[in-house]
């Protein structure tokens, strides 16, 4: 099982509309695909129309078997993609995290007994550094950041960086992208040349300012359901691909 | 995916229909389509047996493998007139398919046509809750309900209010149950053919029932074999109408002696026209085999060989079609089972015994000839003493599979398994003898020396198997007639001994 976590320090870099459509063309590809929405907001959940658990402090019990996460999965209305949606008591979980000795595993151990039932798990994360965000490096087999080509992302994406470094944890993992790139603006021409050369292992593939990307909202559906040709479509396509290849993620045999 | 819950239903239900019952769900059609299937496999449904379903998908122009429900390969390439695994594209689908039918061929059994008809059920959020397929066929009307997982208290709810319609549940609609309801049926031959015997019936008169029931099991080939549909009905064929002449061979006491001499001539000039396109046929079985054998340099030439041998099994093919379907052959075979009625007189002494203690007698003796020639086998004995051997062995296989139903069922399988090793052995030193002096006789009549070239360079290789596999043949000769063999024969040959 291959886990791929969306994150960002920043909100409104396009987190989401990634971790949807990664997860979409993750199971189009014939992947056992389960999406987890860690973000208490539950815009994934909405992408996908799936409503949020009605169980109380749901939170309390996420960490504690895996079984109690699969009570809670929802199946997609597309094959082979099931999301696990968000509730409102995520927000607690930094603090239910450091009442249980604020371990960076727990998220790592709770998910191993879903190897059996899927072979890709994407995360949609909140924007934070916290322990959260630690428990997700500690679990994820590829950390993609979306960032927007400016100055203040650039700023963003070194403090991430720092952390690492600080926490010791290993950056190979990180696979950081472009996405609301504007290709007739300099700064982001600019900034996004000075990146890539700074650090080489940006995907290649960016994704385009897109009013379809925006529009996921209105559909409530990944880009490919009502803009198949659309160029934003075509780059998450090939974005993916990239992922896929990074994480040796094989087509499943016919 | 949670378990699917199926109804048959006394008439076709329309989306709107559904679409009201369903409120406040709103019912969506996703996809209908017409749908036209073969279902492909070899006369003896190995596929099937298997728990596999080989598909032609007209609808959608693929062959496609089924197993668990779920579709396995896909060929999108495949021809519908293909019928061997070496014929298709997708390499994993042949290599999937060939140790299931080894040299059959896979041929329609069954057409199935229905329209299938996806609809979503979707709630406020207008997302999908479950998913319900409308199946209809000419005569029966098919409904089931797939949950998505997660919503199981809108399934519950959904089928509680689908159970107001007049329907009746049935089976999980899998592939294989909704060919099975369009009308597939799928008979099973016997592996061994049964004749029904009781060990005390009177053996002229178990005799001749046999022979009747193999000269039916031999027909039963001929049409496959007219149709050239693959080399195992002239095989079959053959191995009814060997067994045959062996029954009358190691029984011919039992029989009065004008039939049974006739019986032994027409026995034999049926089985003779079938020699040479089986000889051809077991050679080109091997084909490929022979070509791993020699350089890739000879290969060509070799290839020019085959192309010959084939156009000769070609002819002969032709010529027995020409025959099968004539009225002479006809004729023939009504002459054969009048003389099987005639042979019920006169009563012969033999024929009035049970037929069980003259089986067990028979089994004894051969056995014990197995033993006495086994033993003056060694690497320097002549092959004709090692075919004599070979077709000892091959009357008391027959022995012990003709009248396997007399005797305790797990005890005789597993003679039999001990002594088709043996036969297996003995069978290759033999093929090996005879495919040398073939390939001489086409190398001594080839004007291509290129061919003549390759010709005797697998002959060469074949004679190293060859001397290889007479050390082989002794160490299974010992095996057999050693002292686990004699007590198998023993405790299979016991007075009173039953299945």
């Amino acid at each position: 099982m291959k886990t791929v976590a969306c994150y960002s320090i920043k909100g409104g870099v396009g987190k989401t509309a990634s971790a949807v459509n990664f997860a979409y063309w993750s199971a189009h590809q014939g992947h056992r695909t389960l999406l987890i929405d860690l973000d208490a907001q539950g815009a994934s959940s909405f992408y996908f129309r799936v409503r949020n658990p009605s169980k109380k402090n749901w939170a309390k019990r996420f960490f504690k078997t895996y079984e109690q996460l699969l009570d809670q999965i929802k199946q997609s209305d597309f094959n082979q993609l099931d999301i696990l949606p968000a509730h409102h008591s995520f927000r607690h979980f930094n603090t239910l995290l450091a009442e249980h000795g604020g371990k960076t595993n727990r998220l790592r151990k709770v998910l191993k007994g879903l190897a059996v039932h899927y072979d890709v798990v994407i995360f949609d994360c909140p924007p934070s550094i916290s322990l959260l965000a630690e428990n997700i490096f500690a679990a994820a087999d590829l950390i993609s950041v979306p960032m927007i080509p400016t100055t203040l992302s650039q700023r963003t994406f070194g403090q991430l960086l720092d952390f690492f470094d600080q926490q010791g944890y290993s950056q190979d993992r990180i696979r950081p992208f472009f996405t609301l790139a504007d290709g007739r603006k300099q700064l982001h021409r600019d900034t996004a040349a000075t990146l890539r050369k700074a650090y080489p292992l940006f995907l290649e593939q960016a994704i385009p300012h897109s009013t379809y990307v925006e529009k996921m909202g209105l559909h409530q559906a990944p880009i490919d359901l009502f803009a198949h040709n659309s160029q934003a479509n075509r780059c998450y396509q090939a974005l993916w691909q990239e992922i896929a290849s990074a994480l040796n993620l094989n087509h499943p045999s016919s | 995916m949670t378990t699917a819950l199926s109804w048959k239903l006394k008439k076709p239900l329309a989306h709107e229909q559904i679409s009201r019952l369903l409120e406040p769900y709103t019912v969506e059609c996703i996809d209908t389509r017409e749908m036209q299937w073969s279902v492909l496999d070899d006369p003896v449904w190995h596929i099937w047996q298997n728990g596999c379903t080989l598909l032609y998908a007209h609808h959608q122009p693929s062959l496609q493998l089924w197993q668990n429900n779920a579709l396995q390969f896909s060929d999108a390439n495949a021809s519908p007139e293909a019928r061997f695994p070496y014929q298709l594209h997708n390499q994993h689908l042949a290599e999937r398919l060939h140790p299931l039918l080894g040299v059959r061929a896979f041929t329609e059994k069954h057409r199935a046509f229905w329209q299938q008809t996806t609809l979503a059920v979707r709630n406020d959020d207008r997302k999908i809750v479950c998913r319900l397929i409308l199946i209809q066929q000419p005569q029966i009307f098919l409904l089931s309900l797939h949950p998505l997982r997660g919503y199981q208290q809108e399934a519950k709810a959904i089928r509680r209010q689908l159970s107001t319609l007049n329907m009746q549940p049935c089976a999980s609609l899998t592939m294989r149950q909704i060919l099975l309801y369009s009308g597939l049926e799928v008979t099973v031959p016997p592996k061994q053919l049964t004749f029904n015997l009781k060990a005390t019936d009177p053996a002229q008169q178990a005799i001749l029932h046999m022979l009747k029931h193999l000269v039916t099991s031999a027909r039963q080939q001929e049409q496959g074999l007219v149709d050239d549909i693959d080399t195992e009905y002239a095989h079959q064929y053959r191995v009814a109408l060997r067994k045959a002449r062996s029954l009358i061979s190691l029984f011919k006491t039992c029989l009065p002696q004008q039939p049974r001499n006739a019986l032994k001539h027409q026995f034999k000039q049926l089985a003779q026209r079938s020699n040479r396109l089986r000889d051809l046929d077991v050679f080109l079985l091997d084909r490929n085999h022979y070509v791993t054998l020699l350089p890739p340099a000879l290969g060509p030439s070799l290839d020019k060989a085959f192309q010959r041998i084939q156009r000769q099994r070609n002819r002969e093919q032709k010529q027995l079609t020409a025959l099968l379907s004539s009225a002479e052959y006809q004729d023939e075979v009504q002459h054969l089972m009048t003389t099987l009625d005639q042979a019920q007189q006169p009563l012969t002494n033999k024929g009035t015994k049970a037929i069980r203690p003259l089986a067990v007698k028979k089994i004894a003796r051969h056995y014990r000839q197995i033993c006495r020639d086994g033993l003056d086998i060694d690497d320097t004995t002549a092959d004709a003493v090692i075919h004599a051997l070979r077709i000892e062995c091959k009357k008391l296989r027959y022995l012990l599979e003709l009248f396997s139903e007399l005797f305790h069922r797990n005890r005789i399988k597993r003679l039999i398994k001990k002594l088709k090793h043996l036969q297996d052995i003995l069978g290759r030193f033999n093929d090996l003898t005879v495919q040398q002096a073939f390939l001489s006789h086409l190398a001594t009549t080839t004007r291509d020396s290129a061919q003549a070239i390759s010709l005797n360079a697998l002959i060469a290789v074949l004679y190293q198997q060859h001397v290889q596999e007479r050390r082989r043949v002794v160490g299974a000769i010992a095996a057999f007639t050693g002292e686990e063999g004699v007590m198998d024969i023993q405790t299979l040959t016991q007075d009173g001994d039953t299945l």
